[in-house]
């Protein structure tokens, strides 16, 4: 068998002539001795000198070609790109994501475009196919802000708290392209909601202390920062914040509210009428009106104020007692105790009786210049509220304004 | 091996002066010089054919298809049928030495045809094949890549007038080339060209097959990029219990794969011999199916599908899609390839693989959370296992995984999984798909797996202890001559110190009798013959045949002491080897 074009054949005749130059040729070489130095002058020819020249030929052609394709492949590229974005800022999703995997097959390792096709699965609900592209994404480029931050939301969708904190610190200490300043901020603030929203305070005043630290001069941050300190309970902190944006500020209606609420929180009431009336002037608002009014009660009701003399204080004295002993009558009626026939073991009856012994006294002209039993007079009304309170719920106007009267007074420096 | 040529030899020496001396040298550069310097030059033109194809069908695409990723169903309906009928012209009155795949074609180049492969083939393959994959016909354009970098080559050893025996080993060298462009993955491409196309390790043809696979890599990423075929998303290091979850794809994939070459083998044979005027109708009839597919929902199966892939990794579908996905690309594919439209299987395989790997990964996520790892790491793992029972080349398999995913902790999912595919494709499929297309296509091709499978013969199998037919030379002749004649060996074998074994015949010995001179020592009567080549127990048998028709017994010594006789052969011992070890296997 012999191959097509071969010159060379596997088997010769006794007679057999080389095909070039006719020379004989003796079996059972298969080489003309004639031709075989002109044959390795002709290779020798054609791979110094052919050879190269071919390649280099070819080689050029490519470089045309390849440059054509790619010019092909960009516009391609820009064209289905540009009509992602348009159906992304028309709200259609799924359009935008068919687009955009265009724009990505022919943009090859165009981030920006990957990145925006992440976003499109993301706003499309396709969360794994998005963390898929993300994590690609993120591979790249893990201090990618954006990258982070989105990762960080798909996390937090599948209450991933360890990945989502991991990639929420990406986004906050990451690299962004444009206002980056204003880009950690936000993503600090997303990663405090999400830590609010898994009851997770502690650390949510950890990352708000280093907001706060970082904060421009303006008020609504500084607003925004301290309200979220509250709901950390980070008091303190929170009114330094609302000061410090009513430092900007002073006419602000959610500073002037935050640190009213702060300040009663802190147990500090007159400052806290002080900015809470001022707040309700501004922007009038049911919650607010509602803490002016327990305020004022407070303010009212309290004994220990100084500009009281001798008499205004036995009268307050007097007043929270008249309290103290309305609401026991109400709560042991409410739970069908007899408090003038009851066992003797009855916490409410033993109240009674005290609070009975103590109302006489006060009755006496004496009670104003005795500070002791007025002191006593007080803390028996503070214990029945608490003792209501836990006995017959949470008490509301006068009672709630004696309770934290009460409070105060244990929790300040003797 | 390869020596100079006689006629060099014979030239006439020329003085030693300066300008005429470095003429000499340069004569003196044989094909042994040239053909390293060659396969890289192979290389780089096989890496330009290889971009240049690439262009070519994603251009032909964009004419035809458009430049969205799915098609507008009227010309997912209509363009492969026109585009079929196109290439059965071309392949019936133009290039009609260019259907199927293309490895095939480079073997019987390899086997039958001295490396010879036309020109107009390969022309003939880069045209129909770009029409055929841009057109949407269900077939990847590696195969045809392979062919064609082979063609190259083969045309670039007709020009340079190479030997036979230089011209045959360009075929693999070339397809290397091509494959590895084609893939990005010089590793596999190598890998697969020796395991499927030569089947043997050899040191030579192994450095030139690495040269060209690495210079055409070097090209087709100068022009393409070096960004590997897919973009996989981060994969997770596997549990140790997730192995079972791809022990179930091994088994899901080896079962994909018989069914795949079952249906192509079943469909083909009526098809090629069908009358000859349905061969102008066939390859249209496959794109209006293969339009069809994808006209009712289904595009992903035109084509070679890798941007598809890439979507399946990124989790786009659910378990469903991707298990009617790789069922409709089975039957695309099969209705593409017997049709006679050229045009190659790996893409579509890895495509299959990717999508029943994602299924199942899909599945077991489903139902066993804890269990499963990345969708993207089982469709991986996937394509791997259909290539492995499919293409039926374990090695470039795994291999293969891991070049286009650059990530080494799938190795050991990879390895199970395609193992276990691999087993039950063998089990249930004896013969392998290329060698079962080379029959229907009549070629009787070496089966490179069989060969594998092949249990080496070896000298120790085939040597038996020497019958008194041995001395250490102090013998005289006289003793000698008994021995031999006890023996009733052909001939009597002595170690002379210092000379090695030599061999006495039985008419040396008895003329020296004769003559008187028998009290000779054997030592002095052999120093006058040649030595005798000695094998070692290990020598495959096939090295005792080069040797043992100048010579009727041939000492076999220890590799530690050569003075150590271990046995003898005959050319009768070898032959009833072989005979044993025939009827051994025909059992």
């Amino acid at each position: 068998m012999t191959a097509a074009g071969d010159p060379d054949r596997l088997s010769l005749p006794a007679d057999a002539r080389c095909p070039r130059c006719g020379g004989a040729l003796a079996p059972p070489a298969q080489d003309c001795p004639a031709c075989a130095p002109k044959r390795t002058r002709r290779r020798h020819l054609l791979f110094v000198v052919g050879l190269p020249a071919l390649t280099a030929a070819v080689f050029a052609s490519t470089v045309l070609l390849v440059r054509w394709y790619r010019n092909r492949e960009a516009v391609f590229g820009q064209q289905w790109f540009a009509r992602g974005e348009s159906a992304l800022e028309a709200g259609n999703a799924q359009a935008a994501i068919i687009y955009l995997r265009t724009a990505v097959h022919y943009s090859h390792d165009l981030r920006p475009v990957r990145l925006r096709l992440a976003e499109a699965l993301s706003a499309a609900g396709s969360r794994q196919e998005a963390e898929a592209y993300l994590r690609t994404l993120w591979e790249d480029e893990p201090d990618n802000g954006l990258v982070n931050l989105e990762l960080a939301r798909l996390r937090a969708q599948d209450h991933d708290v360890a990945g989502a904190l991991r990639y929420f610190h990406g986004a906050v200490y990451g690299l962004w392209l444009s206002e980056p300043e204003l880009h950690r901020r936000e993503a600090r603030f997303e990663l405090v909601d999400f830590l609010l929203q898994r009851n997770q305070k502690n650390q949510a005043d950890a990352e708000l202390v280093g907001l706060a630290a970082e904060l421009p001069p303006n008020a609504a941050l500084h607003a925004r920062v301290g309200a979220l300190l509250l709901d950390v309970g980070n008091n303190p902190r929170s009114l330094a914040e609302f000061k410090s944006a009513l430092q900007l500020d002073r006419r602000s209606p959610e500073a002037l509210a935050g640190a009213g609420e702060a300040s009663f929180r802190l147990r500090q009431y007159w400052p806290a009428r002080r900015y809470l009336e001022q707040a309700l002037r501004r922007r009038p608002s049911p919650e607010v009106a509602r803490r002016v009014q327990i305020v004022n009660l407070i303010v009212g009701l309290d004994p220990y104020a100084e500009s009281l003399d001798t008499e205004e204080r036995a009268d307050r004295v007097r007043r929270a007692l008249r309290i103290a002993s309305a609401r026991l009558q109400s709560c042991a009626l409410s739970h069908h105790v007899d408090l003038q026939n009851a066992p003797q073991s009855g916490e409410l009856v033993g109240y009674n009786e005290q609070l009975q012994q103590l109302e006489s006294e006060s009755r006496k002209p004496s009670f104003a210049q005795e500070p002791e039993l007025q002191n006593q007079a007080l803390t028996l009304a503070g214990s029945i509220e608490e003792a209501t309170a836990r006995i017959c719920g949470p008490p509301q106007g006068p009672d709630l304004a004696l309770l934290l009267l009460q409070q105060q007074h244990e929790s300040a420096p003797q | 091996m390869n020596s100079l040529p006689e006629t060099l030899k014979a030239t006439p020496s020329i003085p030693a002066s300066g300008p005429r001396r470095r003429r000499l040298r340069f004569h003196r550069l044989g094909e042994e010089q040239l053909f390293p310097l060659l396969a890289i030059f192979i290389g780089i033109l096989s890496g330009l054919a290889v971009v240049c194809f690439r262009i070519a069908y994603e251009s032909t695409r964009w004419a035809l298809l458009g430049s969205a990723l799915l098609p507008p169903r009227s010309r997912v309906l209509v363009v492969p049928a026109l585009a079929g009928i196109a290439i059965a012209v071309l392949l019936i009155h133009v290039f009609p030495t260019t259907r199927g795949s293309g490895v095939n074609q480079t073997k019987a180049a390899l086997y039958i045809y001295n490396g010879y492969i036309s020109f107009r083939t390969v022309v003939g393959k880069f045209i129909g094949c770009a029409l055929a994959i841009g057109s949407g016909q269900s077939l990847g354009p590696e195969d045809p890549s392979l062919q064609i970098g082979a063609g190259i080559a083969s045309a670039l050893g007709r020009r340079l007038e190479l030997s036979r025996d230089k011209m045959r080993l360009l075929a693999p060298v070339g397809a290397a080339a091509g494959l590895a462009a084609a893939f990005n993955a010089p590793v596999s491409a190598v890998l697969f060209v020796i395991e499927e196309v030569i089947g043997r390790w050899s040191a030579g043809v192994l450095g030139a097959v690495v040269l060209s696979a690495v210079a055409s890599v070097v090209v087709e990423r100068w022009f393409l990029g070096a960004a590997p075929l897919f973009r996989i998303p981060p994969l997770p290091a596997p549990n140790p219990e997730e192995l079972a979850a791809y022990a179930v794809l091994g088994v899901a994939g080896g079962i994909a794969s018989v069914v795949f070459v079952k249906m192509i083998a079943w469909l083909r044979a009526p098809l090629k011999s069908a009358p000859r005027w349905t061969q102008y109708l066939q390859p249209g009839l496959a794109g209006l199916l293969v339009g069809l597919i994808g006209y009712f929902g289904y595009p992903q199966v035109m084509g070679a599908g890798y941007v598809f892939m890439d979507q399946a990794m990124h989790d786009q579908y659910g378990w469903r899609m991707l298990g009617i996905l790789a069922g409709l690309k089975i039957l695309a594919t099969t209705i593409s390839f017997v049709s006679g439209v050229p045009g190659g299987m790996f893409a579509p395989t890895l495509f299959i693989g990717a999508m029943l790997g994602g299924a199942v990964g899909e599945l077991e996520r489903h139902f066993l959370p804890h269990l499963a790892g990345s969708i993207a790491a089982y469709a991986l793992v996937g394509m791997g296992t259909l290539f492995a029972g499919f293409i039926r080349a374990p090695l470039t398999s795994v291999f293969m995984v891991l070049e286009v995913s650059g990530d080494y902790s799938i190795v050991v999912p990879v390895i199970l999984s395609n193992t276990i595919a691999y087993v039950i494709s063998r089990s249930l499929q004896r013969t392998p798909l290329f060698d079962l297309l080379s029959r229907q296509s009549g070629l009787d091709l070496p089966s490179l797996e069989e060969l594998r499978e092949e249990a080496v013969l070896r000298v120790e199998d085939a040597m038996r202890p020497p019958r008194l037919a041995l001395s250490d030379g102090h013998q005289p002749v006289s003793e000698g001559l008994q021995r031999l004649d006890r023996s009733l060996e052909p001939l009597l074998v002595v170690h002379v110190e210092g000379a090695g074994w030599r061999g006495l015949k039985r008419e040396l010995l008895a003329g020296l009798a004769d003559q008187g001179r028998g009290s000779l020592t054997l030592a002095e009567a052999a120093a006058g013959e040649f030595s005798l080549p000695v094998l070692h127990p290990d020598h495959p048998l096939d090295t005792a045949l080069r040797h043992i028709y100048d010579w009727p017994l041939l000492p076999v010594v220890h590799r530690a002491n050569p003075r150590q006789l271990e046995g003898v052969l005959t050319l009768s011992d070898i032959l009833n080897t072989y005979r044993r070890s025939r009827a051994q296997s025909e059992v």
